[in-house]
């Protein structure tokens, strides 16, 4: 869910939270980039290019609304805290090709992704634990939750937001199709990291608290 | 820790990109104005694709700010209105799901059935550098998004290379010297 800045730059909280989403996610975009060594560009291109088209999966919500995989929990569970570097790259590219969210929101929208990410890879860990082999079950349900809790909580911090700028309350009533988002965004986790983690282990450092 | 990429990633990263990619179109939102027959107005309101925005909130005003209509689109999007007379107008379209639509539209006369606008510029309004770059052919968007990507951290693993070799150079001088 894309933030839009139509909704921010005539309202003066909305003005701020903009300068606010700029500020952070340039320090996130500053620390993200140096904290990743030269092998992990390779991992964190493919990611942001997983996230970049992710968005253009777009599905209508009858009556009068659609949604679209944002794939933010993956995100957070193969890249870590390199996730602040990719956010707003994505998100800067989805604005300027797509129209997602407009230009003075890129910042906002990448600091509410970022964050999401990280809480899903918290989720992850803590429910994979530090095992070797976790067993399916487990890696299943981290990451299901990994990736409900991703674009979910990306959701609430947007809807948070719209709130703030006196957006109206009717808003809250597509809770529901975010819940269902999440779902589905849960399943598309599952299979990719149980694909991933199965033949392609290194990818999954990230998760495993390493760096 | 040093990691190396099997060369099956690359095969599943192009895979997947594809096949989401062919999943377009996306999330966007487009509009169009156009004068109907019977001397009207007509704002449509969709999601890109095609979707309609139905019951959406519309507000028009004129070029000095006052409101000259409010209405909700149709159950196709749209949504008719009488103007005042050739002006410039601004207009808000807001579904109250978080998307808004806002943009302008110059009134110089009717012409029967004749499009005002054009899907992202109001007539009379030249498109700008953002508006030319957003009504791309999507898979084109697609493809130019996934290249800068690739340049971004293709660029960035040439520098992150780079400063390690003059870092690992200045450690074998050290030792010999």
């Amino acid at each position: 869910m894309h933030l839009p800045d139509t909704v921010l730059i005539d309202n003066p909280v909305g003005i701020g939270l903009v300068a606010t989403g700029v500020v952070l996610a340039t320090a996130g975009l500053a620390y993200g980039s140096r904290s990743m060594s030269t092998s992990e560009t390779g991992r964190a291109g493919m990611v942001t290019a997983f996230v970049f088209v992710a968005s253009a999966v777009h599905v209508p919500v009858p009556p009068a609304t659609s949604v679209h995989l944002g794939l933010y929990g993956l995100a957070g569970v193969l890249l870590g805290r390199r996730v602040l570097l990719i956010s707003p790259i994505a998100f800067g590219l989805q604005a300027l090709l797509f129209g997602h969210g407009g230009i003075a929101a890129i910042g906002l929208n990448s600091v509410n992704m970022s964050l999401g990410a990280l809480l899903a890879l918290g989720w992850f860990r803590w429910v994979r634990g530090h095992r070797e082999n976790p067993g399916k079950g487990r890696m299943a349900a981290a990451a299901f939750g990994a990736g409900f809790i991703g674009i979910l909580g990306m959701s609430i911090l947007t809807l948070a937001e719209l709130l703030a700028v006196d957006y109206p309350m009717v808003i809250t009533v597509l809770a529901p199709v975010y819940l269902g988002t999440g779902v589905v965004e849960g399943v598309v986790t599952v299979l990719v990291l149980g694909t991933l983690a199965g033949r392609f282990p290194e990818l999954m450092t990230a998760s495993n608290g390493n760096r | 820790m040093q990691q190396r990429m099997r060369p099956g990633c690359g095969a599943l990263t192009a895979f997947l990109v594809l096949f989401l990619a062919s999943r377009a179109p996306a999330h966007g939102l487009e509009f169009s104005v156009e004068t109907t027959a019977d001397r009207r107005i007509r704002i449509g309101a969709f999601f890109e694709g095609g979707t309609a925005m139905v019951n959406a909130a519309v507000t028009v005003k004129d070029n000095q700010g006052n409101t000259v209509f409010e209405g909700k689109t149709d159950d196709r999007g749209f949504i008719f209105f009488v103007p005042p007379g050739p002006d410039f107008y601004a207009f808000v379209i807001d579904d109250g799901a978080g998307h808004r639509i806002k943009n302008r539209f110059v009134l110089q006369g009717f012409q029967l059935d004749g499009k005002v606008r054009d899907l992202f510029s109001a007539g009379g309004i030249p498109m700008t550098w953002y508006e030319k770059l957003r009504s791309l052919p999507r898979w084109l968007a697609v493809l130019l998004g996934v290249g800068i990507i690739a340049g971004v951290f293709g660029v960035l693993g040439w520098v992150r290379a780079a400063a390690e070799v003059r870092r690992l150079r200045k450690e074998i001088e050290t030792l010999r010297g």
